[in-house]
């Protein structure tokens, strides 16, 4: 009975050829990592390492949730089912997702880990991150964003040589770290499946906590142009969506902020980040004959997958029997892509700003990272809005409890351009050359499609395809 | 056709010449012909997977037709001038989840430039029985609710031709009647895709029926009902004819 229950949850989330895809993948890659030589000494990678732990962490419980399908509910939740046959094949399927992100960062954590307990120390993260999903699903958006901030920090901590931090592994504190990951991995493991056995229950009381919302202060639009209606509703606010892991999508979430309070934030997290560098002295030298400033690639980082968040919300939330048939998709598409673009800049200008207080200082290395946020965040950005858009888009439509859809290839395939920004980034923070050619190359790409009415036009008619309405 | 005010090519509000859509290897139309005079009110009824949606979406320019043509009031759908007098209601359409009622309808009213769009919104909500919703969050509403405001959207800027799928779903009944008479006192060219006769017979006097991606039948109601013996109900009437269908 377990069996076939296993194999119900997991045909009926994930595609086919997605788990053919996943098998093979596992394969090559463990393949690839005993083929490829640890390299101990690169610090970039420690350091990029942490930041990715960090932000994933911080993701998984911010923006996470569970696997259910709304015919789950409808449905499965119904039947006489034992509870913990239903927990256990839910928390596998779960594990299959958050496993696909572990397993994108597989060679990239088996190079920077070094550790003789490397495996462990994977399947304490992939648990980890796939428990920390489910557990977000019972707690209030308030704890946890509280609860992700302080799981970044404490593992950022690490770099600062805190023995005893989920980032501890990568920052030469190896047996510590490995026991931080335990540990971590087990409580939330029982707290997850604790969680599973009232999944039903805190779907409902999430659903009715937040039926009563009013907006605060709304944004008028009367008397405003076409155009400038556009740009005043992306522009006074921002929607932040994404899919829970960085691999594809298990759920959708999507949050309604005010552009000002975003910017304050990264103000804050701007002026955190100069004050690190300017007490921590000169760069170090992490590659041979190449100094660098580690707070500044990691910043680099994780505003690159701050960026990834905002793209996924532009088509997302879209309406499209409301926008194109008011405006021809191109001229609407060309301006929501622009406002889209110009509030992503106003929330990184602070950073942006700080490399270049840097650079004034005599922190020749920070020039690297104020050309990735300059240009290689930018054009990473449209090119993602465009990439998802026409690749697989996923509208959120009401449901946001549950899965918008099965977890395919196309899904997976979403997330590759993120790879290839993340690589061109990490060389880019070393190479300020490489960060505006590349930067300015994938803006060039954009502008070209952003600008092409026939591009536009096909988009609409794969939205209407994809079941936009 | 006779010329109609307003000097739209031949009187015709919706035209659809010989279209053919295929998703894949599923063709949804197949030849279909259809014209709904300036004015008219026309039901579209046809069994699941007739293709009514799939026409509706190609009227606002949404699907291309592989062969063939569409027009609205004698202008493709994608042009500008066409967008300007269609307002188009989805099955369960879902409005900006993120904005309030009221800002939903305003930016609606702003991107199609709606003038006086405070004064089109204040008459809205008070039509529609919206007033007390205008602050929420249209992600919390109830699906009537939403429902509502999606027709409020559509009519926004008081359209020459109307498209509506299912109008009337998820609404009570005094609101069901409310929607009837604000749709009634409207001027223009109707087209309401439903499979509910009863729906039909309130808000249209002609009916178009289609299957398998192809015109069935055409007529008024009173034709319709005319097809029936005198107790037959039209709902039993429409059902012999759909699936006698060849």
């Amino acid at each position: 009975m377990l069996l076939n229950l296993f194999k119900f949850v997991i045909r009926t989330r994930f595609s086919r050829p997605f788990l053919i895809l996943i098998a093979v993948l596992i394969v090559y890659f463990i393949a690839l990592s005993e083929l490829v030589p640890s390299h101990q000494e690169n610090l970039i990678l420690s350091y990029y390492g942490t930041a990715i732990v960090a932000l994933f962490l911080a993701m998984s419980l911010a923006a996470g949730g569970v696997m259910v399908l709304k015919s789950d509910r409808d449905y499965l939740f119904t039947l006489p089912l034992s509870t913990r046959d239903l927990s256990l094949s839910i928390f596998f399927s779960q594990f299959i997702a958050f496993g696909v992100t572990v397993l994108l960062m597989f060679v990239y954590l088996a190079e920077s880990l070094a550790s003789p307990l490397l495996v462990v120390d994977i399947v304490a993260l992939a648990l980890t991150f796939t428990s920390l999903g489910i557990i977000a699903t019972s707690l209030t958006t308030r704890v946890r964003i509280v609860l992700s901030i302080g799981l970044a920090l404490w593992t950022l901590l690490s770099i600062a040589k805190l023995p005893l931090s989920p980032g501890s592994v990568f920052n030469g504190n190896v047996y510590g770290g490995t026991a931080t990951l335990v540990v971590l991995s087990a409580v939330t493991t029982v707290a997850a499946f604790r969680g599973l056995s009232r999944i039903e229950l805190d779907m409902m009381r999430n659903l009715v906590r937040s039926t009563s919302s009013e907006i605060k202060s709304p944004t008028s639009f009367a008397g405003k142009s076409p155009i400038s209606a556009i740009y005043s509703m992306n522009l006074s606010s921002m929607s932040l969506a994404g899919r829970m892991n960085m691999a594809g999508t298990s759920r959708y979430v999507s949050r309604r902020v005010k552009t000002r309070w975003v910017i304050s934030a990264t103000s804050a997290g701007a002026a955190v980040y100069l004050a690190f560098v300017l007490l921590r002295g000169p760069p170090t030298p992490l590659v041979a004959g190449t100094d660098s400033l580690p707070a500044a690639i990691v910043a680099a980082i994780l505003l690159s997958f701050l960026a990834f968040f905002f793209s996924q919300s532009a088509i997302t939330n879209e309406r499209i029997w409301l926008s194109l048939t008011s405006l021809p998709p191109a001229t609407y598409f060309r301006h929501l892509v622009a406002s889209k673009l110009i509030s992503l800049l106003l929330v990184i200008a602070p950073f942006a700003a700080a490399d270049a207080v840097l650079f004034a200082l005599g922190y020749g290395e920070a020039l690297g990272a104020l050309a990735v946020v300059t240009f290689v965040i930018p054009g990473s950005f449209v090119l993602e809005i465009l990439w998802s858009a026409y690749i697989a888009p996923i509208q959120v439509k009401g449901e946001e409890m549950t899965m918008p859809g099965q977890y395919s290839i196309r899904q997976f395939l979403t997330a590759l351009p993120m790879i290839l920004v993340f690589i061109l980034a990490t060389v880019a923070t070393l190479v300020p050359v490489v960060a505006v050619a590349g930067g300015m190359t994938i803006l060039v790409v954009s502008a070209i499609l952003t600008l092409n009415r026939g591009f536009w036009s096909r988009v609409e008619v794969k939205l209407t395809e994809n079941g936009f309405i | 056709m006779t010329s109609q005010p307003g000097g739209f090519a031949d009187g015709v509000g919706i035209q659809i010449e010989h279209v053919s859509k295929s998703y894949g290897q599923v063709l949804a139309l197949n030849d279909l012909n259809l014209k709904v005079p300036v004015g008219g009110r026309f039901a579209l009824l046809g069994p699941n997977g007739a293709g009514k949606s799939t026409t509706l979406k190609l009227l606002v320019g949404s699907l291309r037709a592989e062969t063939g043509y569409v027009k609205i009031l004698g202008s493709p759908p994608e042009s500008k001038e066409a967008k300007a007098v269609v307002g188009y209601l989805p099955e369960d359409a879902l409005p900006y989840r993120m904005l309030s009622v009221r800002e939903n309808l305003e930016y609606i009213g702003a991107l199609r430039n709606v003038p006086d769009v405070k004064g089109r919104v204040e008459f809205l909500l008070d039509e529609l029985d919206l007033r007390q919703y205008e602050r929420s969050n249209v992600g919390r509403l109830s699906r009537g609710n939403t429902q509502k405001l999606a027709i409020a959207l559509a009519i926004v800027h008081s359209p020459k031709v109307l498209l509506l799928d299912e109008p009337l779903n998820y609404l009570d009944i005094p609101t069901q009647e409310r929607v009837i008479k604000m749709l009634d006192k409207m001027e223009g060219t109707h087209l309401v895709s439903t499979h509910i006769m009863a729906i039909a017979n309130r808000l249209t006097d002609s009916v178009v029926m289609i299957s398998k991606g192809q015109v069935l039948w055409e007529g008024t109601i009173d034709e319709l009902r005319q097809k029936g013996s005198h107790e037959e109900p039209i709902e039993a009437v429409v059902a012999r004819m759909m699936t006698s269908a060849p």
